[in-house]
């Protein structure tokens, strides 16, 4: 049981959307921000509002927020009291909160331990299990092709070949039948060896047609968690979300509550201390769900449960980080009308989503009721070459989903940016679509059916 | 007229550093009533980056801190500090050590020169790229 930590300062080690996000909910509870910001991002939007910004390093992620002796020398030396690492970058490397720990620092998010049973997918896998939660079919570890060959027996073709150290979408292959399977295995495993420097590999069975579902759970250091409701984020494009919404327009109130309380079985097995939020498939033909993965730290399209719940998540993990016990009831708890987010990145969609850094000659996000805006733009920001892409979230709330797709669709067409290309008309494409609107996509939809649709599309204009 | 104090105001001081500025002169001392007016010229053409040195003919370079870190003017407590204003350095000479945690980064001069300018201050936090000190070259 911790005691209650007075937090007067904390160093926001990361960038982007986030960084300001985390400075407004400081700001918000009376606490000091000092911001480490690369070489890259010194004329930032959150080096600009934080009380203080320290350059801990060049440009490249491995020299800046990547290096957590520099970061932890920022923060000593800046004498705060905790970091925050918001997601990404450090967020689930678990040597982060034992670095934090030995130095006299507060880490505001889960223990150690936490991020390691999590962080492994295959020991994750066996926490589910456990707490008595179903997860994909699928096998142990494979070191070689014989193994591999047999694994594949028993959960069948296609299947997935997945990283043990990977998650968020990252280091999965699909293999459809033998013939692929030795050279898939070899690009595979080399693959999780670069990204995550760790190459073993294990295979879980594909489902072609399913949803992802994930619940938002938040957890203090007294032991009580509670849940607050699903996101459904089914559209996807290679495992990476464009369209997050709460709640599922899939799923019914009972539906609901199994997958929540399952969330709630895993959580509470591993004593989960801090926001985190458990994913699930759900296979759309039988309705079965199955454990997928737990993400242990805030995630980026937190604002829809925020608007939904009216519960401020970042506030929540900070307090709870500082040894407070979570202040609401899980029946206090309730789900309010309906949100949907769009993440916007400089991207080019009609050339396959390649990156377009540059200047934004022309930022001026919509203004209207009910639209929420993430970001860290402005008029005149060069996006970094360096960096993911992602330049804002808009957030839009209704009373039902039609209200919340009718406010995204007037936000998206009022959004001016120039200078660089973004995701907006694809967005808006999405939008428009029947299916969408319907609720009734799964997480291929993007790859088979939109971009042959939206290709063309473009192509007529 | 003796009696009358002449004097410039901040217009004509800064008019007279333009003009002089744009002349082919590298010092200029000028004492006028109240003011008195002194322009050096020092190119800032180039900088030394921890063991990179990128210079260009210039007569003054920076050396900037290649890590972030706390520094250490001294190699010890109660030790004379490794440089000092005035002083000749030659470039492996240390200038400061930045401590990041438990590892010690020994920042190099860089160039052979004379020290005009230190800002190192013994146990403050230096960021990365932060200027340490100017060294005028020797050539």
């Amino acid at each position: 049981m911790s005691a209650h930590i007075n937090m007067r300062r904390i160093m926001v080690a990361n960038r982007g959307e986030i960084a300001v996000r985390i400075i407004r909910a400081c700001s918000e509870m009376g606490i000091e921000t000092v911001v480490a910001v690369s070489e890259a991002d010194r004329e930032s939007l959150p080096a600009r509002l934080a009380d203080r910004a320290v350059c801990i390093g060049p440009p490249s992620p491995l020299k800046s927020y990547l290096n957590i002796d520099t970061i932890i020398a920022a923060a000593l030396g800046t004498h705060c009291d905790g970091i925050h690492p918001g997601y990404g970058f450090l967020a689930e490397r678990s040597d982060f909160p034992k670095a934090c720990s030995r130095h006299g620092l507060i880490f505001v998010g889960p223990s150690a331990k936490n991020i390691l049973q999590m962080g492994d997918k295959l020991y994750a896998r066996k926490m589910a299990i456990e707490a008595g939660v179903p997860v994909i079919p699928g096998s142990e570890l494979v070191r070689n092709f014989d193994e591999a060959r047999v694994a594949a027996l028993k959960v069948g073709y296609p299947f997935l070949l997945k990283a043990v150290g990977g998650g968020g979408g990252k280091g999965m292959k699909i293999v459809w039948d033998e013939d692929e399977l030795s050279s898939t295995l070899n690009i595979a495993s080399a693959e999780a060896m670069v990204a995550f420097g760790d190459n073993r590999i294990y295979i879980e069975h594909y489902m072609p047609n399913a949803r992802h579902i994930e619940i938002q759970l938040i957890g203090d250091s007294r032991g009580n968690i509670v849940h607050c409701f699903e996101r459904d984020c089914s559209v996807q494009r290679r495992y990476q979300k464009m369209i997050e919404e709460a709640p599922s327009p899939a799923i019914t109130d009972e539906l609901r509550e199994k997958i929540a309380s399952s969330a709630l079985m895993i959580a509470r097995h591993i004593r989960y201390e801090s926001v985190g939020t458990v994913e699930f498939m759900l296979d759309c033909d039988s309705e079965s769900f199955f454990f997928l993965e737990m993400n242990t730290r805030i995630q980026v399209e937190h604002p829809v449960t925020e608007i939904i719940t009216g519960i401020d998540l970042v506030k929540e993990q900070i307090r709870i980080a500082a040894g407070e016990t979570i202040n609401i009831k899980q029946s206090d708890i309730e789900l309010n009308g309906h949100a949907i987010e769009c993440r916007i990145n400089a991207e080019s969609a009609s050339s396959d989503f390649k990156p377009c850094p540059g200047t934004i000659t022309e930022w001026a996000p919509p203004s209207e009721n009910g639209v929420r805006i993430d970001s860290h733009c402005y008029s005149g920001y060069v996006v970094p070459p360096y960096y993911d892409s992602l330049m804002a979230k808009i957030i839009t709330a209704g009373k039902t989903r039609a209200d919340a797709i009718k406010k995204m669709n007037s936000a998206l067409k009022n959004f001016i940016v120039t200078g660089v290309d973004t995701t907006i008309p694809f967005h808006q494409f999405i939008l428009c679509r029947d299916e969408f609107r319907s609720g009734k996509v799964n997480t291929r939809w993007i790859e088979e059916t939109i971009m042959k649709a939206y290709v063309s599309a473009q192509s007529a204009v | 007229m003796r009696n009358n104090i002449v004097t410039l105001d901040r217009e004509q001081c800064i008019g007279l550093v333009e003009i002089i500025s744009k002349a082919d002169i590298d010092f200029f001392e000028m004492r006028f009533g109240c003011v008195e007016l002194i322009f050096h010229r020092r190119e800032m053409a180039g900088f030394v980056d921890g063991n990179n040195r990128y210079e260009s003919g210039a007569l003054a370079v920076e050396v900037l801190s290649p890590v972030l870190g706390i520094c250490r003017i001294a190699p010890s407590v109660g030790a004379l500090p490794y440089v000092q204003v005035g002083q000749k350095v030659s470039e492996q000479d240390i200038i400061c050590s930045i401590d990041v945690l438990e590892k010690k980064f020994d920042v190099p001069a860089g160039a052979n020169g004379i020290i005009v300018q230190l800002y190192t201050r013994s146990d403050e936090l230096i960021e990365y790229k932060q200027r340490l000190a100017i060294i005028q070259t020797i050539k």
